[in-house]
């Protein structure tokens, strides 16, 4: 694992990928930094959790070579040669992914540094973000890693990760919209239910649909609410798409096709 | 061999290599679908609640310093004291707010849902829209007593009876900044507003207090809240010819009038407080009241030998004074009223009138100073032509408040007067809080003339306060930052991974 996560992460740094991944993020972090530091007052948790909505387009960056770089070279046949377990491969690769992204994360850590030297505060509600920040990352990277290794095409593997993850964000706009369509549907003269039945069926879908979604489980960190249940949300659905991913490489051991 | 055989073989191999491929497939969908309802079901666990209380509950910790999203020992006390059987409901009149940051429900939400979890069952949460579910504004007020259908925010509802709490109300504010559309929050007093609500529904309301309106004065919304802290209701009563003081009423407050009272109002109120009543009167001199000097009011205030004086304390004490301004300063607590100001021995004043004994000679009237300046200050008045403050030379003692008693009365009357608004008015108690010391003297003093129990009071709760230290923030440091943080690092980015790119692109 540790030779796959050597040669993942300096892969980063011998690419223009890292390069740009670190650009891309300075200049966000930095700029939303200075939009609250030129108006006299800083909180880090802000510039946190809008960093956190920006890895619709950050992870896709960093995850979408992990496989689809190997298979379309034809060097993903090393993983099946060597003596090498499959799953340590695709934990390698994450945790060279999970390398870089804290690597990123710097940035910020010299915001709070300057925040603290220009007498702000950096409080536990902006450490309670920082801990999203990187739940939040493992949840999105392992599902960048599986959109790796679905396909050979570093685009379509962006493509794929970027739309799962626009739609995890989005995932309490639809959930309102959702209740909102079938609630007129329902109460439509198609239908004609009672109204407050109908209301009480939609109130649940959209929290079953606000259930799955991981920015609203733990916003209460940002205000130095922590609890334990968003973190096993975030760190076993990653488990979850780690696994299968590790199933999809594997999958070519056995299939005929 | 035939090649008939070969045939036969080979199809066996097929068979056997489909066989193994078949039984590898299913192991792989069966492991992936066990690992996901194990990954569901320990998530649903989490989250499920078994006597209204969740695993989720027990392991969610508030780490703020002072505790802005739990709810604190004093309520789960209270809570604890109730029956088994009480169910309060706390009814939010809209859909559960989903995006917190930086609304006003981002305290509210998730101290609400700590009520929930520590009360044992006695407090639910829930959040109906009326305009999905019109049914629930009759549920909670069959009789349509409490106008709800313009209510917004939540409803705390017990034994039939209900109040309103609106989540901007949450908070005090800074009024020289605005956010959330508002004014910038300094502290959270969404658990001293539930708890005082709770506590008003479960055991009633003990006294009632009357602000007298009419008379110029601002608003006094947070002296509300914190007579409500202390279950004492109130209401207003406005300011006429016709003026007569409601038979419930246990204090009648004057709180930052700029203009005189009626005449009808002299007697009313000496006949209101002959029967043992309360009264608290503060007025300060500022800008709109500088020409009134109160003629009806000392009138009334006589009775008690006590006299508003029309001056401007000024205070030439720099010790004394806040920031060099001498409108502004410190007064002395008197030794018979440390108790009341919390063991403090100065208390904060600003643009004061002085206070004084009238010249009464009953000497059955108890009259005792509260605060003082300094033997440094000295009095002025502003010049109308002119604008300017004129200041008088003589520099002695002023007393910035006193009050006043009856001796050898069953139910004598009690009268505190205050010449500054810095122990009752909204924008004091915004600025500087619920736990100011100046504020705490206001709530002890009424305590002590109402024996009102506040043991379920709930402090308020400072906010971070996220600003920069301006003597460290200036524009060049701005600039500078500026273009290190967005220019030149993210630029030395994609410079370093064009090189990189260059050097290895034929490798």
């Amino acid at each position: 694992m540790l030779a796959v996560y050597k040669r993942e992460l300096a892969s980063y740094f011998r690419s223009p990928v890292g390069y740009i991944a670190l650009a891309l993020f300075s200049f966000l972090s930095g700029f939303l930094f200075i939009n609250q530091y030129s108006n006299g007052s800083v909180n880090i948790s802000t510039e946190i959790m809008s960093l956190c909505s920006f890895f619709v387009v950050i992870i896709p960056v960093i995850t979408m070579g992990l496989f689809s770089e190997d298979k379309k070279r034809g060097t993903e046949v090393l993983f099946y040669t060597n003596p090498l377990s499959l799953f340590d491969v695709v934990m390698g690769k994450f945790l060279a992914a999970m390398t870089l992204i804290a690597i990123l994360f710097i940035n910020v850590f010299l915001h709070m540094i300057i925040t603290a030297a220009s007498g702000g505060v950096v409080n536990i509600g902006s450490w309670g973000s920082v801990i999203v920040y990187f739940c939040l990352a493992i949840l999105f990277t392992s599902i960048g890693i599986l959109a790796s290794a679905l396909t050979d095409t570093q685009i379509i593997s962006a493509i794929i990760s970027f739309v799962i993850i626009l739609v995890i964000q989005l995932l309490q706009t639809i959930s309102t919209i959702a209740s909102s369509a079938l609630s007129s549907l329902l109460s439509s003269s198609l239908f004609a239910l009672d109204p407050e039945k109908v209301n009480s069926v939609c109130s649940n879908i959209a929290a079953a649909i606000n259930w799955l979604s991981p920015f609203s489980k733990t916003q209460d960190f940002r205000y130095g609410v922590f609890s334990v249940s968003p973190l096993v949300f975030c760190l076993s659905m990653a488990l979850v798409f780690l696994f299968l991913t590790y199933r999809i490489l594997e999958k070519k051991r056995w299939s005929q096709n | 061999m035939s090649s008939k055989d070969n045939k036969a073989k080979k199809s066996e191999t097929k068979v056997q290599t489909d066989k193994r491929a078949g039984k590898l497939k299913l192991f792989s969908i069966s492991s992936f679908i066990i690992l996901l309802v194990i990954v569901l079901a320990v998530n649903i666990i989490f989250g499920l609640k078994i006597k209204k209380t969740s695993i989720d509950d027990y392991l969610t910790y508030d780490m703020t310093a002072t505790g802005q999203n739990s709810v604190s020992d004093i309520t789960i006390t209270y809570l604890q004291t109730l029956p088994a059987d009480t169910h309060i409901r706390i009814v939010g009149l809209m859909d559960k707010p989903t995006n917190l940051r930086d609304t006003p429900y981002e305290y509210t939400v998730p101290l609400l849902e700590d009520y929930v979890a520590v009360s044992g069952g006695k407090v639910t949460v829930e959040y109906i829209n009326p305009t999905k579910y019109p049914s629930i504004l009759t549920e909670l007020d069959p009789n349509g007593v409490y106008d709800l259908a313009n209510a917004t925010g939540y409803v705390v509802y017990c034994n039939g009876q209900l109040i309103q709490i609106n989540p901007v109300d949450c908070f005090t504010y800074d009024p020289s900044y605005l956010q959330y559309g508002y004014y910038y929050p300094t502290s959270n007093i969404v658990e001293q507003k539930f708890t005082s609500a709770v506590v008003n529904l479960t055991q009633g309301y003990s006294y009632k207090a009357y602000f007298v309106r009419g008379l110029g004065e601002g608003s006094h919304e947070q002296l509300t809240n914190m007579l409500a802290s202390m279950s004492i209701d109130s209401a207003d009563i406005q300011a006429s010819d016709s003026f007569t003081v409601p038979s419930d009423c246990d204090l009648l407050i004057f709180n930052g009038i700029n203009n005189d009272i009626t005449d009808s109002m002299i007697e009313a109120i000496r006949s209101y407080l002959s029967g043992g009543g309360k009264m608290i009167v503060a007025v300060n001199y500022y800008n709109t009241n500088v020409n009134e000097s109160f003629p009806k009011l000392n009138m009334l205030l006589s009775n008690y030998n006590l006299r508003i004086q029309n001056s401007l304390i000024v205070e030439n004490n720099p010790g004394y004074q806040i920031n060099s301004d001498p409108y502004n300063s410190l007064v002395q607590v008197a030794s018979a009223f440390t108790e009341i100001a919390g063991g403090n021995a100065t208390l904060r004043n600003s643009y004061a009138r002085p206070i004084t004994e009238a010249d009464t000679p009953y000497t059955y009237i108890q009259v005792s100073p509260i605060l003082g300046t300094s033997s440094s200050a000295s009095v002025g008045v502003v010049d109308t032509s002119t604008g300017n403050i004129v200041q008088n030379a003589n520099q002695t003692q002023y007393n910035v408040g006193m009050y006043s008693t009856f001796t050898g009365t069953p139910t004598p009357p009690e009268v505190y007067v205050f010449g500054t608004l810095t122990f009752t008015s909204d924008e004091y108690i915004s600025n500087y809080g619920f736990n100011d010391a100046n504020i705490v003297f206001t709530r002890n003093a009424i305590r002590s003339m109402l024996a009102a129990d506040d043991s379920v009071y709930v402090e308020g709760k400072a906010l971070s306060n996220y600003s920069l230290d301006t003597s460290k923030l200036n524009s060049n440091a701005v600039t500078i930052l500026t273009f290190v943080l967005v220019a030149i690092i993210p630029l030395a980015f994609v410079i370093v991974g064009v090189v990189v790119y260059n050097k290895r692109k034929n490798l």
